[in-house]
């Protein structure tokens, strides 16, 4: 059903099917304080330049499984390898490392108020050490991708929700990330707002990145018509090449 | 050099942009340290005044009008080979009189008796000064023995008074130093659980700024950088504050400090004035210090991310 893929941007070495795919879960199971179930034996192989939606009903495991991909959460048993990296126990001071290679866009924006447009999008290649000339010139492109050249100077709290998403996904976008992570990115949006999210994501997709897109939202799954995992109490249920919204 | 540049600017962005809250904590930290700075000038106020009190505390030995000026000399080197001893002064049969016609003014009694006498009735006098409060009961035992019975005048129940007044003079001392060590202490404490709240609540106030910096890649000296920077911020401006503060009060206080010290040794604008850059800069060392020691203890938590 999966074909080797070894001409992946993250591909390390040719042949081995774990290091050429994107996202790697060996039975990952990840337990809560309290015996709090996040997820229970879970495998999964994203490769190179899927999009995946990762679906289920509310406490089944979805977010658990985004954190556990920026390393915001470690797995109690099995073995999580990102482009090749196995970082199941990744160190602390490695996981800045990680992230930048990561982009991810949340529900709640996560941008940071007391910074402008421009400056949260920096933020993202400053804390890189990328030089200040070529942030100057990066970010009003990154900021254009998502059209929002206009609104530069602006913070946060000046701009819709929409907008607010779209600069998150600036920034997300600012290293050129071979993975994109989204966890409900639609989630506080209306309609209109979130189908623009939405085609924003399969652009970049349609671009090389491969996107795991985590949602609540039955029409954009099967509007998409993309592989999709559903997830129930912490278990993979379902993985359809070309799926629909099961539940 | 790059990233210092830009700890640098974002942690004096992080304070502007957070004005009023820059504001307040820096408000607690002036008020903390001008309070440390008032319980400090206090003690060497204290340290003052005792040092000033112990210099007039002496002991006074009055010979009899027959004792010879040899015999005396021969006390005070005694006296001064004590180790107690600090100083001996002598009085002379002629000052002591002198001192005594001073002492009693225009009154022409005095004159009269002394002229009746035809002789002058009062004997040599040595002033004592111990090195520390407790060495005049020493002294006070060596000067009672047998031996300079004859020679000294009723000495006895002088020395007792003295030995009282003494003794509770050293009680008082070591009390109000054991008691400014611990207010000082104390209100230490207090400046210092003062100083780490009113930080502590300025970094709680960034703590999801703190992790979204951390999700979006930033290391963790990356997000303790600025904060060092608004901490000195803090600091530095309290420090400033606390001196300009200072300068004020002392000089409107100083004439009643004068006045309460009034032939003393305490001169605490003085004191002040001479010691300006050295104040200053350990306020500055302290309200850094803290503000700094603070922000990197309370934001570790927050880090974890
Ligand atoms: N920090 C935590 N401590 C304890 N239990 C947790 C924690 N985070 C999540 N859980 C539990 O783990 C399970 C999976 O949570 P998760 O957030 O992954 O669900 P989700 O699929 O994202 O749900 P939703 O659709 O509501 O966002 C839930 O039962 C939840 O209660
Ligand atoms: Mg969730």
């Amino acid at each position: 059903m999966r074909r080797p893929l070894s001409t992946g941007p993250f591909a390390t070495t040719v042949g081995n099917r774990d290091e050429s795919t994107v996202v790697t879960f060996q039975h990952v199971t990840k337990i809560y304080q309290k015996k709090n179930v996040g997820l229970e034996d879970v495998s999964i192989h994203i490769e190179p330049g899927e999009f995946v939606s990762v679906v289920g009903q509310s406490g089944s495991g979805k977010t658990t499984l985004a954190k556990l991909i920026i390393a915001e959460e470690r797995v109690d048993k099995g073995r999580i390898i990102i482009g090749g990296w196995d970082i199941t126990h990744i160190k602390h001071h490695e996981v800045p490392t990680l992230r930048r290679q990561i982009g991810v866009v949340f529900q709640d924006f996560k941008l940071l108020p007391k910074k402008s447009l421009f400056e949260n999008v920096a933020f993202a290649l400053e804390v890189a050490g990328q030089s200040t000339r070529s942030i100057r010139t990066v970010v009003p492109q990154l900021l254009k991708i998502v059209g929002l050249e206009q609104k530069i100077d602006r913070y946060p709290d000046q701009v819709s929700g929409g907008e607010q998403q779209r600069v998150v996904i600036a920034r997300a976008l600012a290293h050129r990330p071979k993975l994109l992570v989204a966890d409900e990115p639609t989630g506080n949006l209306d309609t209109i707002n979130a189908q623009e999210i939405i085609s924003l994501l399969k652009k970049i997709n349609e671009f090389g990145t491969t996107v795991v897109l985590v949602t609540h939202n039955r029409e954009i799954v099967n509007m998409l018509r993309k592989r999709v995992i559903t997830l129930d109490h912490g278990h993979v249920i379902a993985d359809q090449r070309s799926g629909k919204y099961l539940l | 050099m790059v990233t210092l540049g830009r700890m640098i600017v974002f942690g004096v962005q992080t304070f502007w942009r957070n004005i009023w809250l820059s504001l307040v904590t820096v408000l607690i930290v002036t008020l903390n340290l001008f309070l440390m700075s008032v319980v400090l000038g206090l003690n060497v106020v204290g340290q003052q005044t005792l040092t000033a009190v112990k210099e007039r505390v002496n002991l006074s030995v009055y010979f009899t009008a027959t004792t010879s000026e040899d015999r005396v000399e021969t006390v005070r080197q005694e006296l001064l080979a004590r180790p107690e001893v600090e100083s001996v002064d002598l009085i002379s049969r002629a000052e002591r009189l002198e001192l005594l016609r001073r002492s009693q003014g225009q009154s022409n009694l005095i004159n009269a008796a002394i002229e009746a006498l035809g002789e002058n009735p009062l004997g040599a006098g040595l002033i004592v000064t111990a090195k520390t409060l407790d060495g005049y009961n020493a002294i006070a035992r060596f000067l009672q023995s047998d031996r300079y019975e004859t020679i000294i005048e009723d000495t006895g129940r002088e020395f007792e008074t003295n030995q009282t007044v003494i003794n509770r003079l050293t009680l008082i001392v070591g009390r109000i130093q054991g008691a400014s060590l611990w207010l000082t202490l104390l209100f230490g404490l207090i400046a210092v659980l003062m100083v780490f709240n009113a930080i502590r609540v300025t970094i709680y106030a960034h703590r999801e700024e703190i992790g979204i910096m951390k999700l979006v890649g930033a290391s963790d000296a990356f997000v303790r950088g600025p904060f060092v920077v608004t901490s000195l911020l803090y600091g530095l401006l309290a420090s400033l504050f606390t001196t300009i503060i200072f300068v004020p009060i002392l000089t409107i206080t100083n004439p009643f400090f004068s006045q309460f010290f009034a032939g003393y040794d305490v001169n605490i604008l003085g004191y002040v004035q001479q010691h300006l850059w050295q104040i200053l800069g350990l306020e500055v060392v302290v309200g850094c210090g803290l503000s700094v020691l603070s922000s990197l203890f309370a934001i570790g938590r927050y880090l974890r991310v």
